[in-house]
């Protein structure tokens, strides 16, 4: 699976967030390459980074909560060991 | 053999049908990769409790209507429909064994 210059951008993110965060990406290559690409094509079809594995609702207001990073994921990561859609695991 | 279901034809492939048999419902996406390793689990399954249900796939992304219809937020969702009713159903992607005993309770 090969990334766009954008989604390798959006890759140097979220490895940046997490670091700043005491988290890390999955150390699967194909899992975060598959998170960022759903990322990418949910953003062409309802206009954000909404999470791959949540329902957009339409309310954008509420929909802002699944833009990827989501307001779940570190709650996620500390009960689950990882976000629901598994780009971000806890930190071993 | 995947049954793909939609928001047209939902009521009758699923609702209707749960009249005669369970029917297992995958609420996925594309890219959504817990529900690309939950997919062969469910199909697996599916093949070895051989009569026992139907299984069903419907792209969320596709079609919001049945998706917001049984208030499915995120997923992968799965939920089994018995008696033209929705009984239950589970989130995200369980391993295999947790999987075989949810249908075996469920069914």
């Amino acid at each position: 699976m090969d990334l766009s210059a954008e989604e390798l951008e959006f890759l140097e993110f979220a490895k940046k967030h997490a670091e700043e965060n005491q988290i890390m990406l999955n150390p699967n290559e194909r899992i975060v390459q598959g998170a960022i690409k759903g990322l990418f094509m949910k953003e062409e079809k309802f206009g954000e980074k909404y999470c791959p594995c949540r329902v957009v609702s339409g309310d954008k207001e509420m929909d802002k909560e699944i833009i990827c990073p989501c307001i779940f994921h570190k709650d996620e990561i500390k009960e689950m060991g990882h976000c629901h859609c598994n780009l971000f695991v806890k930190k071993e | 053999m995947e049954i793909k279901v939609n928001d047209s034809n939902f009521e009758k492939e699923v609702i209707e049908k749960s009249k005669e048999i369970p029917v297992v419902v995958d609420f996925w996406a594309g890219w959504c990769m817990p529900c690309l390793m939950l997919a062969p689990v469910l199909e697996k399954l599916v093949k070895e409790m051989g009569d026992k249900f139907v299984l069903v796939k419907l792209n969320v992304d596709e079609n919001p209507e049945t998706s917001g219809r049984f208030g499915v937020s995120s997923i992968p969702n799965v939920k089994i429909f018995k008696n033209g009713e929705l009984a239950n159903g589970f989130v995200g992607a369980l391993p295999e064994e947790s999987v075989k005993q949810w249908l075996d309770k469920n069914l």
